[in-house]
């Protein structure tokens, strides 16, 4: 299949680039600059997008620098207690207003000409307004820009530039339940998750869709994480998990109108004794046995869903069990990816489990973790094998499980036994529906399944 | 103060409940700090006759329109 980069084949921009019927998806939607800038404006300043956590920001003042695309944002917390995003850019001429990570202000000044901006958005403070603009200036209308939606959900933060896209619980789905074992308690409680310390950041040279793909749904590229297995980073010494988990079973489970997907793990019964978590960590054993107990009988059989790794369409990735973080893919140019990493606990978890949590995370993933580097390596050797000028003209193959999956309510979606790259042609099938789109009348609402 | 001392108010360094003098005459209590060196949030100080009252409406001062230090303030 030869690239047909804005050839409008079949009538479409995406041309034959993503053919999710046969599983061939073009090497040219990893490396082309023509692409990517596509995907700016038709996935990026569309899609609804992780901002970050409202722990982040607890009090009036406070802000986190993120990022939509490529663009800087701001979540502030205002004097009223509001929460906003806004994008990070000073009316009057373009400088960021904010250059600091997080912290607490009662104003954003810009550094070139000393615009100030207020935590709600507002101008308020125009340099020499009575004596150079004579107090004409508009000021009201010159605020920050602010995002067209956001929504808190549980705690975390998502917003959009596209005032038609719709509201976020459509746009999640039936992904919700699976988004909620990240945020909830532990416990079963809704949404007591706090983001633990800082944000991992750190850029790869690879394409964004290749780290998301691979939280949607690759089941099977445990391959690569073979020495880490044999080293054991869990807590305990063995494997990469610690997480007690007794009879599992697998599924890849796909919303392929929606682009999102995931590995899930359930156990087998309803009523499993726990069996310790991080067992060799022997004072913090009365607690989770708790957790674990509560979670049971508050949630019923949905407690035997447990999750794994997981991709909302299109950049955010997250890991519910261990370690439990949240990726976000945040775009740099077709082959530079940067990538950040937030730590999830339970608010109320011990001191004691919260440090042990973060020390995993550390030694699991990020750029240092032991697991992420086996992954930043097959992602990064596999961008550059996209650009080469006859590596080009080959297709990857997605064929795996085609045709397969079956709607289910438990696990909840369109499920298939893994391994399986359902979910991969699900993420790759929206992705050319947004980059042919006119706009949301064109994606939502729309049919389902594919 | 002396116009060439103008230049020394360091106002990132001013402390909530200093005075300052602003241009144009006005005295002004400095009511928050972001320490951005370019703004400062204040109440202006009135006056009638012998009563001194500081006004409702809090405001923002940019750095080149405050032309000194009235006193330090009893916060500093």
């Amino acid at each position: 299949m030869r690239a047909a980069v804005g050839s409008a084949a079949h009538g479409k921009f995406t041309g034959n680039l993503v053919d999710v019927t046969t599983g061939m998806i073009s090497r040219e939607i990893f490396v082309s600059d023509e692409i990517y800038k596509r995907e700016l404006e038709q996935v990026f300043a569309r899609a609804w997008l992780f901002i970050g956590h409202e722990s982040q920001i607890p009090n009036p003042g406070d802000f986190f620098s993120s990022r939509m695309g490529e663009e800087s944002v701001l979540l502030t917390r205002d004097r009223q207690g509001q929460i906003h995003v806004f994008l990070n850019t000073c009316r009057h001429r373009g400088m960021k207003v904010c250059r600091y990570d997080q912290g607490n202000t009662t104003i954003f000044t810009c550094p070139y000409h000393g615009w100030g901006y207020a935590t709600d958005g507002k101008l308020v403070g125009v340099p020499y307004f009575r004596e150079a603009y004579h107090e004409k200036l508009d000021r009201p209308k010159w605020g920050l820009v602010e995002v067209a939606q956001m929504e808190n959900y549980k705690g975390s933060i998502w917003a959009s530039w596209d005032p038609d896209a719709p509201a976020f619980s459509d746009y999640l789905g039936g992904m919700r339940v699976y988004l909620d074992l990240l945020l909830d308690s532990r416990d079963g409680r809704e949404g007591d998750a706090e983001v633990l310390g800082g944000i991992q950041k750190w850029i790869v040279p690879c394409n964004w869709k290749f780290a998301a793909e691979n939280f949607v749904g690759d089941a099977y590229h445990a391959i690569s994480h073979r020495s880490v297995d044999t080293v054991g980073i869990a807590p305990g010494g063995k494997g990469r998990t610690d997480d007690g988990t007794t009879r599992p079973k697998r599924y890849a489970v796909s919303f392929p109108d929606l682009g999102h997907g995931t590995n899930t793990t359930i156990q087998m019964l309803e009523n499993e004794p726990y069996t310790p978590i991080y067992p060799n960590v022997s004072e913090l054993q009365d607690y989770l046995k708790r957790e674990y107990e509560e979670r049971q009988q508050r949630l019923g059989n949905m407690s035997r869903l447990l999750g794994s790794a997981s991709t909302i369409f299109p950049n955010t990735s997250f890991q519910p069990r261990q370690p439990r973080t949240l990726a976000v893919w945040h775009p740099h140019g077709p082959t530079k990816t940067e990538m950040w990493r937030f730590v999830f606990v339970d608010r109320e978890a011990p001191e004691k489990l919260k440090d042990l949590v973060r020390r995993y995370h550390e030694l699991s993933v990020g750029p240092v973790g032991m697991t992420e580097q086996d992954d930043m390596e097959n992602w990064v050797y596999a961008t550059s094998a996209s650009a080469g000028t006859i590596a080009r003209r080959y297709p990857y193959n997605y064929e795996m499980g085609l045709g397969g999956g079956q709607p289910s309510d438990f696990p909840p979606g369109l499920i298939s036994d893994v391994p399986s790259e359902k979910n991969q042609r699900g993420f790759y099938g929206r992705w050319a529906e947004f980059m042919d789109a006119s706009g949301w009348s064109d994606l939502y609402p729309k049919r389902v399944g594919r | 103060m002396a116009a060439e001392d103008q230049r020394y108010v360091t106002i990132q360094d001013l402390a909530v409940g200093t005075r300052v003098h602003l241009s144009g005459g006005r005295v002004a209590e400095i009511t928050s700090n972001p320490r951005d060196g370019t703004w400062l949030y204040v109440r202006h100080v009135t006056r009638e006759g012998n009563s001194e009252a500081l006004s409702s409406e809090e405001d923002l001062v940019f750095a080149s329109d405050v032309v000194g230090i009235a006193d330090e303030g009893s916060r500093g």
